[in-house]
């Protein structure tokens, strides 16, 4: 009837686990039951999270990993393997918005276009290939990429961000067809909303914009991720689980939630 | 039995799946009930509801029930109101009354697309209209439409079905946006092509379809208990509007 939520010892890779979301999925992967391997460019929030994932009874390691160096992700997933024996599951949450945010589109550099690109969405095709090595000899695995609501609308202060986060959901699409018969599911978690974090508490953005009235908090993407990571998800692949707070089904009309005629 | 973590229980929560007389809607309930929910399970299939209710009672689940003419709002008005007796209040509410239908557009007589219309479309609108003002009073709902990836995409001769998979998605969208600030989340679930069956059936007529679907096999029953239970749970009240599929990749393939 219901199949397993629990993970069981499995082996999960997170990356920009060391802050906001990414340390909230890894925190709940652990609560799951899963051993945790968090990944980023700075090593002392890994270090953190990796202590409160043992607080939790779970294993864990912080990998330094540099996510646009394919030598340093390739590395972090062997790592990963030699330490686990195998990686079950792989979330790419790393990426940065901010980093471009208020920049006049004619005033991005080649520089900052390709930059924006090569973290946000070729690091994702890095780790992707990287555990894939392992995942198709064991014909089994989980890939849960994280993208923004940024890769679906046209938001202009996104040009490059957005670009990639849309990249993201394509990614997914792809490789959720490519290795449907491998026993790999790849998802997406397309976040498209204003979620509390300490990236974008820098950001003034008035929540009763958005329909459900609030920004949406890092735990509650936990959840979802240790959805996707289980066997109870073992028919999805493909495919985006939007979670919005409504944004997504509320485009058509301005202020729709506000009560008028 | 599955071990589940604490957050995905619905310990305390009560629901009422609506189904017509096939598998899926049984299983719907089930699933529910395994993490502790109290199912109110109606059906226009008396038989689906005893045999539910029965083994439930067997397996320790809470499920009881009723059958009826789920599309007439007489009958819902009946049917619901035993619901919030034995109940006392609902939380969730998962609408599956639905019912197959394929013919050629043209050879289709105004009788039938009538009815597959008012068949698939008017339970979720009578439930949704009885239990949505309750969860109102309350400010506290979950909704839960079972929806097709028929709603998004199409085949032939299913003209009418895929119409009304459509009505239900944009149904499910709207009440997400006019219902969330009164604590309701309005979502659907997307079915790929499902067996009623839980083990795996090759049947050579079917060979065609299994090779087309991703990932090789049809649904299972089973393959929507999980997602069932996230989106009637508090720990997506994130999760609004939107419609997530299992469907083994269909949707997304070239």
């Amino acid at each position: 009837m219901i199949e397993e939520f629990e993970l069981d010892e499995k082996v999960a890779i997170v990356t920009g686990g060391g802050t906001g979301i990414g340390k909230a999925i890894a925190l709940a992967l652990a609560e799951a039951g899963a051993n945790i391997v968090v990944a980023a460019r700075r090593i002392e929030p890994l270090e953190s999270t990796a202590a409160e994932v043992e607080k939790l009874g779970r294993r864990s390691m912080a990998v330094q990993a540099d996510i646009t160096n394919s030598e340093q992700v390739d590395n972090a997933v062997a790592k990963t393997v030699a330490e686990f024996g195998r990686v079950d599951i792989l979330v790419n949450n790393a990426g940065q918005e901010i980093s471009l945010f208020g920049i006049p589109i004619t005033d991005i550099s080649d520089d900052q276009w390709r930059r924006g690109l090569e973290v946000d969405l070729t690091g994702t095709f890095y780790y992707c290939r990287a555990v894939a090595k392992y995942m198709l000899k064991q014909k089994q695995g989980k890939i849960i990429n994280i993208s923004s609501g940024s890769g679906l609308v046209g938001l202009p202060t996104t040009v490059v961000y957005g670009v990639a986060k849309a990249g993201v959901i394509q990614l997914t699409r792809i490789l959720g067809i490519a290795w449907a018969r491998k026993g790999i599911n790849v998802n997406c978690v397309v976040i498209a909303s204003r979620f509390r974090t300490e990236a974008t508490e820098v950001l003034s953005v008035d929540p009763n914009l958005i329909p459900i009235g609030r920004f949406g908090e890092p735990g509650e993407i936990g959840p979802l991720t240790v959805f996707l990571a289980s066997k109870a998800s073992d028919y999805m692949t493909a495919g985006m689980c939007i979670i919005d707070g409504g944004v997504m089904a509320d485009r058509f009309c301005p202020g729709s939630y506000f009560p008028t005629i | 039995m599955a071990k589940i973590p604490k957050t995905f229980m619905l310990q305390d929560k009560t629901a009422i799946v609506v189904g017509t007389a096939e598998n899926l809607s049984r299983h719907l309930a089930f699933a529910l009930a395994e993490v502790q929910a109290h199912v109110f399970f109606v059906s226009s299939d008396e038989e689906t509801v005893k045999k539910a209710t029965e083994e439930a009672y067997e397996l320790g689940y809470k499920i009881t029930g009723t059958s009826g003419d789920v599309t007439n709002a007489l009958e819902v008005e009946r049917i619901s109101k035993k619901a919030f007796e034995e109940l006392g209040k609902v939380d969730i509410l998962v609408n599956n009354a639905i019912v197959e239908f394929g013919k050629p557009f043209l050879e289709m007589s105004d009788r039938e697309w009538k009815d597959v219309i008012e068949t698939n479309v008017n339970p979720a609108y009578l439930w949704c209209k009885t239990v949505g003002r309750h969860m109102l009073a309350r400010r506290n709902g979950r909704i839960i439409n079972i929806c097709s990836g028929l709603a998004v995409s199409a085949m032939p001769n299913r003209s009418a079905y895929c119409a009304s998979m459509g009505a239900i998605l944009q149904l499910t969208k709207a009440l997400a946006i006019e219902w969330v600030r009164q604590g309701i989340r309005v979502n659907a679930i997307g079915l790929g092509w499902f067996s009623q069956k839980d083990a795996s059936e090759t049947k050579g007529e079917l060979d065609p379809l299994l090779r087309y679907i991703p990932m090789g096999r049809l649904g299972h029953p089973s393959d929507l208990g999980g997602l069932l239970v996230y989106l009637a749970s508090d720990i997506s009240d994130y999760v609004t509007g939107q419609i997530m599929f299992v469907d083994g990749g269909i949707i997304n393939r070239p």
